[in-house]
């Protein structure tokens, strides 16, 4: 049994200052191994992007380690951050392509930035910039073009390749679809549950969308109020919950065959019992 | 940037009246028919000759000498003020966003009791204290434009150090000075030199006034704001006496707030104003519709 | 007449100022009143420049040449701005997606529902700010009171898109176009909110034109189903009908990606809990 890429343990954080400090995760645990893309759903406000920055060592923790590989990130000392992002051992995909490209730098000087922040020659930087375009899935030509000049799901590639070109072990993806439009969310889904074999890498995958997490997830992990509620393979978890959140929020989404799978007067019941605060 | 606004008729006119007087201030003094400390008594307060182009003042020194010889000066000392105001402020905005929260608590402080003193006053003070020398003037007026600069300076650069881009750039491990020259830089430059065009203008306005109130140059000394004063003084031998230089103070002040509403234009890529929209940008806009 | 439809477009088309590009090309259909009609389509399909259309307010950059709107008899694209005050808001109402931005940041939300109900009725300050409260409560608001004191950053998305809801209701309207309503919302809001519009059309008899990229919504609340496609529509019919056997290969993309995207694939007959 190898070690998992990523360990989350115990892990509290509380963002804000002074009075309006408040601990946004309550103790989370997870794991993501090698090759597994796991989902992490839950509400607006429920911590998943917390969590997310925590792993990134974009957020000072309260208590609790987190392992990525056989560093904990929580301990590494501000100075040594930088170096250890330049490491690219975790990389992270925005949702909003158009906020997260520089509009004034082409696509490629995008993808190529973390490369050369290392120091890389330019023509292996240059070598590896067509590469990663390559595989998103993109033609070479689209380089040379700004965010502003490219389609919803292109800009989203390039945001994937710029993480990726890094060769990171574990990727993060926050809701990298929702912005998207039908046909090019199929695609960047496509392209990311391909990563798995690709590159052995392992993916935390962020989604208030219940479908996309249907599509490509192995596992998932149900955050309510900043504590797990629920976790276990997706078939599982769908077919199957057992917390009462993760019981409403699979009940509320709409099928293709009308209402959603439990009616309201069920979806009344689980609120109210949430309401008065289940374990 | 450049390229940009010499497209639009306005950063043309105002480009080119700003050149005009920058080319009188610069060869002015060497053009000029004649000497503008010199009077010729024989002919005071005469009208505009063949001689005098503009006539005479009521030393008879020509009119139009020593408004090219003060042309110079004053543009000089704008210039000198907004020189200091950039170098003391847009720096200490840049960093304001960089070094911790002590610094910017500090130099935001410093500029917003910057701000509360009143420009004449303090350029008056000034001058009492370091001597009476349009410099030292200019130095005074160039610490009080210092607090604009920063703030514009410090905006730009806080929406940008607050963007995702940067946050990307930093998770892949760029240094503050990275994302500066790479992401900042380029987004920062316009608005500085929008503010720049800006604080000419006001910077000449300031000239004017000052050496109006007769600070900071010892007549013979010609300047604008001087020659306003001592025409105002001739006004009924010389009625049309106080519009040259008046006329000459708004047209350069004008172009510089002309120049300065065209850098905006030119490279507000807000687009909230723009008004001549492409066809692209509406496809755009309507593909998100 | 009761049988005409409440809403009939007929051959719209809706190009670019300097004619250059047609945005919407002979988009034609009915809605009957009390009918729901779904639109579906991605960004730039022209599903939400129609409903601009519908409601008067195409963008600028944008112009109607040709086609013809019949809301109830008259054609709207005929109007003048004069015309249109007496009808929107009144007759014809619209929320967006995102309900912040159509909210004043600085004026507490019941203020701002309740000048909206002032707007459309001869009600004075006192019976506005009770209807005001009154319509919180019908939109499943708890605490309606409480809510009408909030200032918009203090509630959350779905509140907020309630508050537009009952701020697009005051003038009791026959027609209300949600266009991506539900799109920033949470799934579980999402749900609330599809009820509370569910049980308006009940009581208000109110007709509703739904817009969505999300098929599964659509398929929740429309009788009737266009898809739009670079400013066509490529299908159109009765939403289980289209859903079920859909003909153009568009619509087939859409719903076979429910198959592989969707949580359809783990819910297959069973009822998800008890």
């Amino acid at each position: 049994m190898s070690e998992p890429l990523l360990r989350v343990r115990d892990l509290r954080v509380s963002l804000g200052h002074g009075r309006a400090r408040t601990e946004i995760l309550h103790g989370v645990s997870a794991t993501v191994e090698r090759g597994e893309i796991v989902g992490l759903i839950g509400e607006t406000g429920s911590g998943k992007t917390t969590l997310a920055r925590s792993v990134l060592g974009l957020n000072r923790v309260d208590s609790g380690s987190i392992e990525l590989g056989n560093t904990d990130v929580t301990l590494i000392p501000p100075r040594r951050l930088r170096a250890f992002r330049a490491e690219g051992r975790a990389q992270y995909v925005f949702q909003d392509p158009l906020q997260s490209l520089d509009p004034a730098l082409t696509a490629a000087e995008s993808i190529a930035e973390g490369l050369r922040v290392r120091g890389l020659p330019a023509a292996e930087v240059d070598a590896a910039v067509r590469d990663g375009i390559e595989l998103v899935g993109l033609d070479e030509a689209l380089g040379s073009r700004l965010p502003a000049e490219l389609s919803g799901g292109q800009r989203q590639r390039i945001a994937i390749a710029r993480a990726l070109v890094l060769e990171p072990d574990l990727l993060i993806c926050d809701e990298p679809v929702s912005a998207l439009d039908a046909t090019n969310r199929i695609q960047v889904l496509e392209l990311l549950a391909g990563l798995r074999s690709v590159r052995d890498l392992g993916m935390l995958f962020i989604s208030h969308d219940l479908g996309s997490v249907a599509g490509i997830t192995d596992r998932i992990i149900v955050l309510y109020r900043g504590t797990v509620v629920e976790e276990g393979p997706t078939a599982e978890v769908l077919v199957a919950p057992r917390h009462p959140y993760t019981q409403l929020l699979v009940g509320s989404a709409p099928t293709l065959a009308g209402e959603g799978s439990i009616d309201r007067e069920k979806r009344a019941e689980l609120r109210a019992l949430l309401a008065a605060g289940t374990p | 940037m450049v390229r940009a606004v010499l497209r639009r008729p306005l950063g043309i006119v105002s480009a080119s009246v700003i050149l005009f007087v920058l080319a009188l201030a610069v060869f002015g003094p060497a053009l000029a028919p004649y000497d503008p400390l010199e009077g010729d008594v024989r002919s005071i307060l005469a009208g505009p000759s063949a001689e005098h182009w503009l006539g005479t003042d009521a030393l008879g020194r020509d009119v139009l000498s020593r408004l090219l010889a003060g042309s110079t000066l004053s543009l000089l000392s704008a210039a000198e003020a907004v020189g200091i105001g950039l170098l003391l402020g847009v720096i200490p905005g840049l960093l304001s966003v960089y070094l911790g929260r002590v610094f910017e608590w500090l130099s935001l402080r410093f500029m917003d009791s910057l701000i509360t003193l009143p420009f004449l006053v303090f350029a008056i003070a000034m001058t009492a204290l370091l001597g009476n020398g349009l410099h030292q003037a200019m130095f005074a007026v160039g610490i009080l434009v210092a607090p604009g600069f920063y703030r514009v300076t410090r905006a730009a650069a806080l929406a940008v150090a607050s963007s995702q881009y940067v946050e990307a750039a930093r998770l892949v491990g760029a240094s503050p000075w990275w994302v500066v020259r790479t992401h900042l830089w380029g987004k920062v430059a316009p608005t500085v030199a929008v503010a720049t065009a800006n604080m000419l203008g006001a910077g000449l306005v300031i000239v004017s006034a000052l050496t109006f109130l007769g600070i900071g140059v010892q007549p013979p000394e010609p300047t604008w704001g001087g020659m306003l004063a001592t025409d105002l003084g001739y006004l009924f031998q010389r009625p049309y006496g106080p519009f040259i230089p008046a006329v000459l103070i708004m047209i350069t002040v004008g172009a510089f707030n002309g120049l300065a509403d065209a850098l905006h234009d030119a490279t507000d890529t807000s687009g909230a104003r723009t008004r001549s929209r492409s066809r692209t940008n509406t496809r755009k806009e309507l593909a998100h519709a | 007449m009761p049988d005409t439809p409440l809403l009939q477009v007929t051959n719209l088309t809706v190009t670019t100022a300097d004619g250059s590009a047609e945005l919407v090309r002979g988009v034609s259909f009915d809605l009957p009143r009390h009918g729901t009609l779904g639109i579906v389509g991605e960004s730039g399909s022209g599903k939400s420049l129609t409903c601009r259309s519908i409601l008067g307010i195409v963008p600028e950059g944008c112009v109607i040449t040709t086609g013809e709107i019949i809301f109830d008899g008259v054609d709207v694209t005929a109007l003048t701005h004069k015309e249109w005050l007496p009808l929107r808001g009144n007759r014809i109402s619209a929320v967006f997606q995102d309900p912040g931005s159509y909210l004043n940041p600085s004026i507490p939300v019941g203020k701002q529902l309740a000048e909206a109900l002032r707007a459309t009725s001869s009600l004075g300050r006192r019976a506005a700010a009770a209807r005001a409260v009154e319509l919180f409560a019908s939109m499943g608001l708890h605490d309606p009171e409480f809510v009408y004191r909030q200032y918009p950053f203090e509630l959350s998305g779905g509140m907020l898109q309630r508050v537009l809801i009952a701020i697009a209701l005051s003038g009791d309207p026959d027609l209300l176009i949600a266009d991506e309503a539900t799109t920033a919302l949470d799934v579980t809001v999402q749900a609330e909110v599809l009820d509370v519009i569910a049980d308006l059309r009940a009581s208000r008899n109110l007709a509703l034109v739904l817009v969505s990229h999300d098929l599964a919504v659509v398929a929740q609340v429309c009788d009737t189903i266009i898809v739009m496609r670079d400013g066509v529509i490529v299908e159109a019919g009765a939403t289980t009908d289209v859903l079920g056997d859909p003909q153009h290969e568009y619509t087939r993309l859409l719903v076979d990606s429910h198959a592989t995207y969707g949580i359809e694939k783990y819910l297959a007959g069973e009822l998800a809990g008890v």
